[in-house]
């Protein structure tokens, strides 16, 4: 037995020779990709940016960086067959690594979905039933996503499909982002998500200089009534028929709207605790497992190191700012038109992230006013934010999907 | 790799870019408003289903005949119905009760102690 041949051969294999030998090419990308990753796993462990998800897509881009460790294969899904014809899943099965397969359930919509199956279950519609108005406040905060979306075509000249996943930025929803991007623009899924979940970390940050900027002190101290007392069966026939007015109106929406209203119907119906339970904990937590992996998996050396990816993180911090100027400015108006009655600082949590954008405009009316307890009229636009951006999501997925 | 992909790009000037989110933003607004009628008109129709329910229940109620108010026991302060409630709030209780009733917790008396529901 060649012991030295085989040692030799060993050391090819290895990621350090391949780092080395290729260090001119893709080498020192892959050290660039490999600082990016720590540098996110390190936000996402020590300053508790969206860990769930963000320490999950930091340890995906981590091991698809590695040389050689063959866990993702990109060209099984953005190669000119698969783009023409569709991806072959039985050669992603056949000669796919362990993210290839587990990237299938994004590459499907499955994995998505599934989160809204879990999101829905943790959701209470019961603050934006009791004051339906709100549901225009979440529509309001749909702004960014429009002029994200026009300033990635005018400005940095994306083509319109991967415009509408940039723009999507703006709707502040995870797996909503993912969902259009798998379809959209595959290539940037990495880049958006990763965007997507840090400046929903960073919403404590990037809301509050907004708000205090559009609303005068005044503004800012309005109180509002109580809500009134929703009664059971409106809870639960709520998503029922949400899923058969919107998903008649919109049908490309069915996937991630029917699973959140699904999910609701679940916590709701008060017969099905079990599979609630499950919905909210063991199911969200497997599924956020496979989901963060595998997307951070997508964010290869050739993929992230580009321009775009700076334009993308530009353009959606625009898109975040944006969202939170159009709900604000939407609760302005309605604040005058109730006379008062409503504070324009609820306008924010619009922008879905739901409860963080809630608990930030909570905080702010306790600023001002410490008996001023606005979390639950936050959370009426906060959860029909989440419907405005799935709206949003399924119109342009109509358009160019 | 990227170059492939956008064979398959959509390209719109700025003309079609500003109608798309004009319509975009308006469809997202009519969609939701509509929503907004679609839960008013389902509110409506619950609470006239529920107020007609209540009208049938209070004309059975009156068709039958009145129960006699339950007895009280001689020496009976009524009933006291503690529900949901920690070990140490509903002790607290019981030893306000025998306070201001200026009897001995051990001659209260209780009626059943149940759990009606496992903590989450």
């Amino acid at each position: 037995m060649d012991i030295l041949g085989s040692l030799v051969g060993l050391w090819d294999e290895s990621g350090f020779y391949n780092l080395f030998i290729n260090f001119t090419t893709s080498g020192w990308q892959n050290i660039v990709m490999i600082i990016v990753a720590c540098l996110l796993l390190f936000l996402g462990i020590a300053k508790r940016f969206e860990p769930l998800l963000l320490v999950g897509i930091a340890f995906g881009m981590l091991l698809t960086n590695l040389p050689n460790s063959g866990v993702y294969t990109p060209e099984l899904w953005i190669s000119e067959a698969a783009t023409a014809n569709g991806v072959d899943y039985g050669e992603v099965l056949r000669h796919g690594g362990l993210i290839d397969i587990l990237y299938i359930g994004v590459k499907t919509g499955v994995y998505p979905s599934l989160i809204f199956i879990g999101v829905g279950a943790m959701t209470d519609f019961g603050p934006m039933l009791a004051r339906p108005s709100s549901l225009l406040l979440g529509a309001a905060a749909q702004l960014g996503i429009y002029i994200a979306f026009i300033g990635a075509i005018t400005l940095c000249g994306f083509d319109a499909k991967v415009a509408a996943s940039i723009g999507i930025i703006g709707g502040a929803d995870g797996p909503t982002a993912i969902w259009l991007t798998k379809t959209l623009a595959p290539e940037y899924l990495g880049s958006i998500a990763i965007a997507a979940y840090s400046y929903m970390a960073l919403i404590p940050l990037i809301q509050p200089p907004i708000i205090r900027l559009l609303t005068t002190k005044k503004e800012r101290l309005v109180r509002m009534d109580n809500p009134k007392q929703v009664s059971k069966a409106t809870k639960i026939i709520f998503p029922i028929v949400v899923t058969i007015f919107v998903v008649l109106l919109l049908p490309s929406v069915a996937g991630l709207l029917g699973c959140l209203m699904f999910g609701n119907l679940l916590k709701e119906c008060g017969v099905t605790d079990r599979l609630s339970d499950t919905a909210q904990n063991a199911l969200m937590n497997i599924v956020t497992l496979f989901l963060g992996i595998s997307v951070g998996a997508t964010a290869t050396a050739a993929n992230f190191l580009k321009l775009e990816t700076l334009m993308i993180v530009a353009l959606g911090l625009v898109a975040f700012c944006c969202s939170t100027a159009g709900g604000v400015l939407f609760g302005k108006l309605m604040c005058k038109i109730s006379k008062g009655k409503i504070n324009p600082m609820i306008g924010a949590a619009g922008v879905s992230a739901v409860p963080m954008a809630a608990r930030v405009v909570h905080n702010e009316g306790r600023r001002y006013d410490l008996d001023n307890h606005l979390l639950m009229h936050a959370m009426a636009p906060n959860v029909a934010g989440v419907i405005g951006s799935a709206v949003a999501a399924g119109l342009f997925m109509s358009l160019f999907g | 790799m990227t170059n492939m992909l956008l064979a398959e790009s959509v390209k719109v000037n700025a003309g079609e870019t500003f109608l798309i989110c004009l319509i975009g933003f308006l469809l997202i607004m009519v969609v939701l408003a509509l929503l907004i009628g679609v839960t008013c008109a389902m509110k409506w129709f619950l609470k006239k289903i529920l107020k007609q329910s209540k009208n049938n229940d209070a004309a059975a109620t009156a068709t039958t005949t009145p129960v006699a108010e339950k007895e009280l026991a001689k020496g009976s302060c009524g009933d006291f119905c503690l529900n949901n409630v920690s070990e140490r709030e509903a002790a607290m209780v019981m030893a306000i009760v025998a306070d201001q009733l200026q009897t001995p917790l051990n001659q209260l008396r209780f009626k059943s102690i149940e759990c009606v529901g496992e903590e989450k």
